[in-house]
C-alpha cells in the first residue's frame, strides 16, 4: 500500500488533500456551531468564480478566488439592515449569481472550459508543490491567528452579545474568523474543488460533533476522521480509478452514516 | 450614595429609528432599579446603553469610571448546540483576564468556583450546559457574570419562562447578591410583580409616562393607575405586595 505514495504525483494529492482536509476539518466545527453553512456553501461559490474569473482574464486563479473571497466576506461581514430580505437571501443570491456567473466566464473560456469539471470536482492529482507551498504558508498564518484568540473565536461564536459586553471586539473576531475560512476555501478551490472543500468543511465536523461531547474532542475528531478519510481515499481512488476528491467525499459520508447508524441503534437498547 | 450612571437628554436609536428622544435619569451604587415594560418598550436597548454598547445619538450617558458590568443576557437567546459545560461558559468570562496564549490559572479557577459556588450549582459544574433545566442554565448565566468580578449586574428578562419555584429562587439568588456581595442591580422584566418586592426603584417604560425612576414608596395603587392608565389594586400578603 505505502508504494504508491512514493510516485510524486500522489505525494502532491496527499499534502494537498491533507492540509486542506485538515484546516476545513477543524474551521468546520465553527461553521457547523455558528450555524453558517449556508456562508460556507456561498463562500465557496465566490471562491469559484475566481478562479473562472482569474482563467478568464488570464491571471493567476488563485490569486484572484482569494481576493473575490476576501471582498466576499467583507461584504457578508458588514451588518445587513434590509430589513425586508433575510441574510440567508443574500447569501442565496450571491450563491447563485457566482454559480451562473463561473459558468459562463468557462464556457466562453475554452482554457478554462477544459478546466470547468475541475471545478467543482477538483483535481487533487494535478496539485503542484507551489499550491501546497502556497497552502502552508496560508495554515501558518491560520494556525497562529487561532492559537492567538481560539478563546474569543470560541467566547464569541457561542455567545456574541455577552462577549461584547466584556470587552472583546466581536466584530473584529468574527472577521478573523471569516477570513481564515474564506482562505481556507480560496486557496483550496483551484486544487481540490468545490464538492470537496465544501463537504470538508461540513461533514468530518458532523462527525465529530455526533461522537464527542467535549469541545477540543470534537476538533480532534473531526481532524482525525478528515485525514484518514484522504489517505484511505488516495489509495481506494488509485487502485479503484476512481476520481480522488468524489472518493474522500464518499468516505466521509460512509463514515458518517455508519456512525450515525451505530449511534442510533445504541440509543435504541 | 454615589452617582455612577447618569442619562442626561439621551436620545437612544439604531440607525434612522429613535426608540427614546430624551431619556433622563440617574443610577446610585448599590440600586436594585427594576425596568418594566411590554415587549418592544426599548428595555433592552437601556440596558445596552446603561453598559455604554449602544452610544446615544444626542445627548449624554455619563457613568463612573470605576463600573464593571456582569451582564445576563436572555437565556433564550444562547445557542444549545455548543456542548459546553457549565464550568466551561463561566470560565468564559474570565476570557480577557486570561489573556491570549494562555491557559486558565488558579485564581481564574478560584474565581470560576467561587461564582459556581454563590449561585448553587457547584454539582452541576462539569453537567453540559444543554441538558439543565432554565432555572439552572440562569444560574450558569448569573455565574458568568459573577466571575467576571463586577460592581453593576445587569439582567434581561431572568425569569421569563421559568415555573414559578424556579422564578422565586432566581429573584431570590438576585436579592442576596445585591445585599451580600453588594452589587447594583438592573432588572428588566416585562411583568411588575415579579419585581414589586425585590426591586427598590423602578422605571416604567410606557409612552403614557415620561421616562422617570419611581422609588418604591411611590408606587401606590394611584400612582400604578395613573401610569398604566388603568385601575390597579395593591394587595399585601405576609409583608409581600402584589399587582391586581
Amino acid at each position: 500500500m505505502l508504494e504508491i505514495f512514493k510516485e510524486p504525483f500522489i505525494q502532491t494529492a496527499f499534502w494537498g488533500g491533507i492540509i486542506t482536509s485538515l484546516l476545513c476539518a477543524y474551521l468546520g466545527v465553527f461553521v457547523i456551531l455558528k450555524r453558517i453553512v449556508f456562508l460556507g456553501i456561498a463562500l465557496s461559490q465566490v471562491a469559484a468564480l475566481g478562479v473562472a474569473l482569474g482563467l478568464f482574464i488570464g491571471i493567476n486563479p488563485i490569486l484572484s478566488a482569494f481576493l473575490l473571497t476576501i471582498l466576499g466576506i467583507v461584504l457578508f461581514w458588514i451588518p445587513f439592515t434590509e430589513r425586508n430580505i433575510s441574510r440567508e437571501a443574500l447569501l442565496g443570491f450571491a450563491y447563485a449569481f457566482c454559480s451562473a456567473t463561473a459558468i459562463i466566464l468557462i464556457a466562453k473560456n475554452p482554457l478554462a472550459e477544459a478546466q470547468g469539471l475541475n471545478l467543482i470536482s477538483g483535481n487533487l492529482l494535478y496539485t503542484s508543490w507551489l499550491d501546497i507551498k502556497i497552502l502552508a504558508v496560508a495554515s501558518l498564518f491560520i494556525l497562529a491567528l487561532h492559537l492567538t484568540f481560539l478563546k474569543e473565536f470560541i467566547f464569541v461564536s457561542f455567545d456574541r452579545e455577552t462577549a461584547f459586553t466584556m470587552g472583546i471586539p466581536a466584530n473584529v473576531i468574527d472577521f478573523l474568523l471569516y477570513l481564515s475560512i474564506g482562505i481556507t476555501i480560496s486557496l483550496s478551490m483551484k486544487i481540490c474543488g468545490i464538492v470537496f472543500v465544501f463537504a470538508s468543511l461540513i461533514i468530518p465536523a458532523m462527525i465529530g460533533l455526533t461522537l464527542a461531547k467535549q469541545t477540543g474532542m470534537i476538533f480532534f475528531l473531526s481532524c482525525l476522521t478528515a485525514a484518514l478519510c484522504v489517505i484511505i481515499g488516495i489509495f481506494l481512488s488509485y487502485i479503484w480509478d476512481f476520481p480522488l476528491g468524489p472518493m474522500i467525499v464518499g468516505l466521509y459520508s460512509f463514515l458518517f452514516f455508519v456512525i450515525a447508524g451505530i449511534k442510533a441503534i445504541l440509543r435504541r437498547f | 450614595m454615589r452617582k455612577i450612571v447618569e442619562f442626561r437628554n439621551a436620545k437612544l436609536g439604531y440607525g434612522k429609528l429613535a426608540v427614546f428622544d430624551s431619556l433622563n435619569f440617574e443610577i446610585f451604587e448599590g440600586d436594585f432599579l427594576g425596568i418594566v415594560g411590554p415587549n418592544g418598550s426599548g428595555k433592552t436597548t437601556i440596558l445596552r446603553s446603561i453598559m455604554g454598547l449602544l452610544k446615544p445619538q444626542a445627548g449624554q450617558i455619563i457613568r463612573d469610571k470605576n463600573l464593571r458590568f456582569g451582564y445576563c443576557m436572555q437565556r433564550q437567546l444562547i445557542d444549545t448546540l455548543f456542548p459546553f459545560t457549565v464550568f466551561e461558559i463561566v470560565m468564559m468570562a474570565r476570557t480577557k483576564v486570561i489573556g491570549r496564549l494562555r491557559m486558565p490559572g488558579r485564581i481564574d479557577k478560584l474565581k470560576v468556583l467561587e461564582a459556581i459556588e454563590i449561585t448553587g450549582i457547584k454539582e452541576l459544574a462539569s453537567e453540559h450546559f444543554y441538558n439543565l433545566s432554565g432555572g439552572q442554565k440562569q444560574r450558569t448565566i448569573i455565574a458568568r457574570a459573577l466571575a467576571m468580578e463586577p460592581n453593576f449586574l445587569i439582567l434581561d428578562e431572568p425569569t421569563v419562562d421559568l415555573d414559578v419555584k424556579a422564578k422565586r429562587e432566581i429573584l431570590k439568588l438576585i436579592k442576596s447578591l445585591h445585599i451580600n456581595q453588594k452589587l447594583t442591580i438592573a432588572l428588566v422584566t416585562h411583568e411588575l410583580n415579579e419585581v414589586i418586592n425585590y426591586a427598590q426603584k423602578f422605571m416604567f417604560l410606557n409612552e403614557e409616562i415620561p421616562y422617570k425612576i419611581f422609588e418604591k414608596s411611590e408606587l401606590t395603587a394611584e400612582s400604578l393607575s395613573k401610569i398604566f392608565k388603568t385601575e390597579i389594586n395593591i394587595k399585601e400578603i405576609d409583608g409581600k405586595k402584589i399587582i391586581i
